[in-house]
């Protein structure tokens, strides 16, 4: 199955079997598709038009930081560009990101399916996405917003003179297209998979993809509901928090937590899943217990609804509920530590090849293992408490989504381009991307840990001098980490007209996708598939010493 | 009963399509179940919260409109709940004329809501200045009654929305091979009768007599 | 329409929607009993009942499979999460 009877017979152009991209040209064709990979493309061109936006405040927020006194933002701009920056990068980018757009294109293939279960359905989606996306554009262009991407009340019903009301209503709409695609995918695995495709046969990304489904499913609505009554109390004036009425306002951070904390795992959990496939694939390996990966995503997906109050351990919330949340965010890390170390236990002995996904994918790994340890800090009460609103948070949380979710996308783009575009980029300047990028990630943010331990505060842009140097380390970083997001346009742009054209499987990759053609025909296989193997069988079974044979390896003291 | 369904692209057979609309409309009215529970976790904390001044400001709600509406939306859940089986049995007619019945009951619910608004706004119910009671718990009970309300109506009106598309689909004459369609708008419709049914005591029947 | 298809499609609605009838009397006029005990319960567990009996019946999750059940569930579960929490804050401040 490795050896690839097209590899290097194609010829260039003229010839080229049909693909989906040759399903009609014109943009209507596109703009009225239903077809899986071209609502996958559709949004990753729109989610990069977010990154770019979100990346530009970024960029602006850092240079303001150079210097201790606030003299290139006023203080309302910087408030609109932290706010416009968190609001776009969490809804319109990061939580779309793997699976809106490597999920969509990536989930019926590896399944052996057409399509989604529901294709216009999955279409309408994207209009949805880019209906909010407008109304929160069209916030940042009326005059941005001040708030945070937290909306935390009474701040934004009663105080804030900022559009509020049209950013809310962009993330309110923008949630219903993260239901769909939910409830599409869940109904896609449940119902789509090709004969003998059993559960425990599903590539680790499907998982990935089904347990973020459900966490979307079951958070979203109730962020739409704590918008809606920030907008019923900011727009009508209904007293729904409003202290002088009995409201509080722990009620609404209670509510957009719910939301909010799972959404850390809609980010994390799709980067779990590519992952898995990059560093099987590229360690030429068996996953090291495939069992307890999928259990791991599960138990992050459940548990994951039960920890949000350890965003309010200063809030005024009752010691009580503290320790319950205290206590539950403490086991949460180990289903997490179970997949670190399974991951490393899939590199024992493997034939690593350091490929750019793969480097994506080892880096994923450690800034995970280091984001979700200093994770554990925060969820610390006494620490927490010295803790809160200092940069330690905003660099743990960056580690995370950044380092973490941001590392595994690049990773993934990387892996599935030649499936996707049916052309191959430069390993070599993919390579030096990835290097920089997790370089560049580093030096951005690893000075932000230290700064937070020593009291910067968060959302700050005039400063202690002490901070300076820290500062300025952290936005020299940003211009590497800038380079390595940048660089990658280039070379793919060029193997986008110019590349070589891939063969079906340029990885020797084991999944369903990498058994049909590299652009895929409009219905994904020009056959009916029948699985009769469980996934990531890189290496025979019994060709490996027992105790390097992870998975069926004797306990042996 | 109807097997000829129209069979959809990704789907290669008719028992699994036929599964597809009933899971996935059930997933969404699982994400409703939570987005009204948002809103019903505001009302136990005011209500729990408030106590008394919560009670008095509920006393105003029109009890009256909201029992007729209740028995209205209830019976427009019986005649979609025939349309969507005689659909499934291949009886066009009673499907039609069960419909267009739940269509006027439900145009009827939101003409009576719109009445009892009318009420409150005269009774001066609407929190802010000139209310009735002022700042406090009872402002409360009528923000929660607002926001509510209205949510439900907006739901109403979506689900007047499919079914006027259904009635579209009946005068086009291929109802019955929609018979997917058909359910998939009833789970909708029961919903939206439910969490009226569930709304109604909490708005109308706090502190009786 | 045959006799048991009229059963079927016509009484067995029909039955069900003089149950939820029932209960909305009922839950009215406890209301309206002078110094009854535990309206607040009563008229919450009435509303559940009759939010059964539209799920079971109309709905026919009675009949449906098992997968369609799980979704049903899932969001009364999770809502549950929702209340449980928040409230284990308010009732211990
Ligand atoms: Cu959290």
């Amino acid at each position: 199955m490795n050896s690839d009877p097209t590899r290097g017979g194609i010829p260039e152009r003229g010839a080229e079997p049909p693909s989906y991209l040759r399903e009609g040209t014109t943009v209507r064709s596109w703009l009225t598709t239903t077809d899986h990979k071209r609502i996958g493309i559709l949004y990753a061109l729109a989610i990069t038009f977010f990154f770019a936006l979100g990346a530009v405040a970024a960029a602006l927020i850092r240079a303001e930081l150079v210097t201790p006194s606030g003299d290139f933002l006023t203080n309302d701009e910087y408030n609109q560009a932290f706010t416009l920056h968190g609001i776009v990068m969490v809804w319109f980018f990061l939580v779309p990101s793997i699976p809106a757009t490597l999920g969509n294109f990536l989930l019926p293939m590896m399944i052996g399916a057409k399509d989604v279960a529901f294709p216009r359905l999955n279409l309408m989606s994207w209009y949805v996405f880019m209906a909010g996306g407008l109304l929160a554009l069209f916030a940042i262009l009326a005059g941005g917003v001040d708030t945070g991407w937290t909306f935390y009340t009474p701040f934004s019903t009663l105080y804030s003179n900022s559009h509020v009301l049209l950013a809310a209503l962009g993330v309110f709409v923008v949630g219903f297209s993260s239901i769909a695609t939910g409830v599409n995918f869940i109904a896609t695995v449940h119902l789509l998979r090709a004969r003998g495709m059993t559960w425990m046969r599903l590539p680790l990304f499907v998982w990935a993809m089904y347990t973020t489904s459900l966490v979307m499913v079951l958070a979203t609505p109730v962020l739409a509901m704590s918008l809606l009554l920030v907008v019923a109390e900011r727009a009508f004036g209904l007293p729904i928090f409003d202290p002088r009425s009995g409201g509080d306002p722990l009620l609404f951070q209670h509510l957009f937590w719910f939301y909010s904390h799972p959404a850390v795992y809609i980010m994390v959990l799709p980067a779990f899943g590519v992952v898995s496939e990059i560093i099987t694939c590229e360690a030429r390996r068996r996953i090291f217990g495939y069992q307890f990966m999928v259990y791991a995503m599960v138990v992050i997906a459940v548990i994951g609804f039960m920890v949000w109050g350890h965003h309010m351990f200063v809030s005024g919330q009752s010691a009580f509920a503290s320790m319950v949340f205290s206590f539950l965010s403490f086991v949460i890390a180990v289903p997490s530590a179970i997949k670190v170390f399974n991951w490393t236990g899939t590199l024992y002995r493997g034939q690593i090849r350091f490929s750019a996904p793969m480097l994506y994918a080892l880096g994923f790994i450690g800034l995970f293992t280091i984001g979700g340890l200093t994770g554990l800090f925060l969820a610390s009460v006494p620490l927490d408490v010295h803790l809160t609103d200092t940069y330690f948070v905003v660099a743990h949380f960056h580690y995370i989504m950044v380092g973490g979710s941001v590392s595994a996308f690049f990773g993934g783009l990387h892996f599935w381009w030649p499936k996707i575009t049916g052309r191959l980029y430069s390993e070599r300047l993919a390579q030096f991307a990835a290097i920089s990028m997790f370089f560049g990630f580093n030096f951005t943010f690893f000075p932000q840990f230290i700064m937070g331990t020593m009291g910067m505060p968060r959302r700050y842009h005039d400063y202690p001098p002490e901070f300076q140097p820290w500062h300025v380390m952290s936005s020299v970083g940003a211009l590497v980490l800038g380079f390595g997001y940048l660089w990658p346009i280039f070379y793919l742009g060029w193997s986008l007209f110019r590349g070589e054209r891939a063969p079906a499987n340029p990885h020797g990759a084991t999944g369903l996708e990498w058994q049909t053609r590299s652009p895929p025909p409009k219905d994904n296989f020009d056959r009916l598939l029948v699985v009769d193997q469980e996934p990531y069988l890189y290496h025979p079974k019994e060709s490996t010493p027992d105790e390097v044979e992870q998975a069926h390896a004797k306990q042996k003291p | 009963m109807a097997e000829d369904l129209v069979l959809h692209e990704p789907f290669e057979e008719a028992a699994r399509q036929r599964i597809a609309v009933p899971f996935g409309v059930w997933s969404f009215l699982a994400t409703e179940c939570l987005f009204f529970g948002g809103i019903l976790l505001f009302y136990a904390y005011a209500r729990w919260h408030g106590g008394e001044a919560f009670t008095q400001g509920a006393k105003e709600a029109a009890v009256w409109y909201g029992t007729i509406n209740t028995a209205v939306l209830m019976t427009s859940s019986l005649t979609m709940a025939i349309a969507e089986r005689a659909t499934k049995g291949g009886f066009r007619v009673v499907a039609r004329w069960m419909l267009g019945g739940t269509l006027m009951l439900g145009l009827s619910f939101l003409v009576i809501k719109g009445f009892e608004y009318r009420k409150d706004v005269h009774e001066h119910l609407i929190p802010g200045p000139g209310f009735k009671f002022g700042q406090g718990p009872a402002a409360q009970f009528w923000a929660f009654y607002w926001t509510a309300t209205v949510t439900h109506a907006i739901h109403v009106t979506i689900g007047l929305g499919i079914i006027a598309r259904l009635l579209w689909i009946e005068r086009r004459g291929d109802l019955l091979l929609h018979a997917t369609s058909a359910q998939g708008g009833a789970l909708y419709w029961h919903l939206v009768d439910i969490v009226w049914v569930v709304l109604y005591p909490l708005l109308y029947l706090v502190g009786r007599p | 329409m045959t006799h048991e298809e009229r059963r079927e499609i016509v009484l067995a609605p029909l039955i069900v929607w003089a149950g939820l009838f029932v209960l909305l009397g009922l839950t009215w006029g406890y209301a309206y009993i002078p110094g009854a005990s535990a309206k607040v319960i009563v008229s919450l567990t009435i509303a559940l009942a009759k939010g059964a009996l539209i799920v079971a019946f109309f709905m026919q999750l009675r009949r449906a499979d098992g997968l369609t059940r799980l979704a049903a569930l899932a969001g009364i579960v999770w809502a549950s999460f929702l209340f449980l929490f928040t409230f284990a804050d308010f009732l211990t401040r």
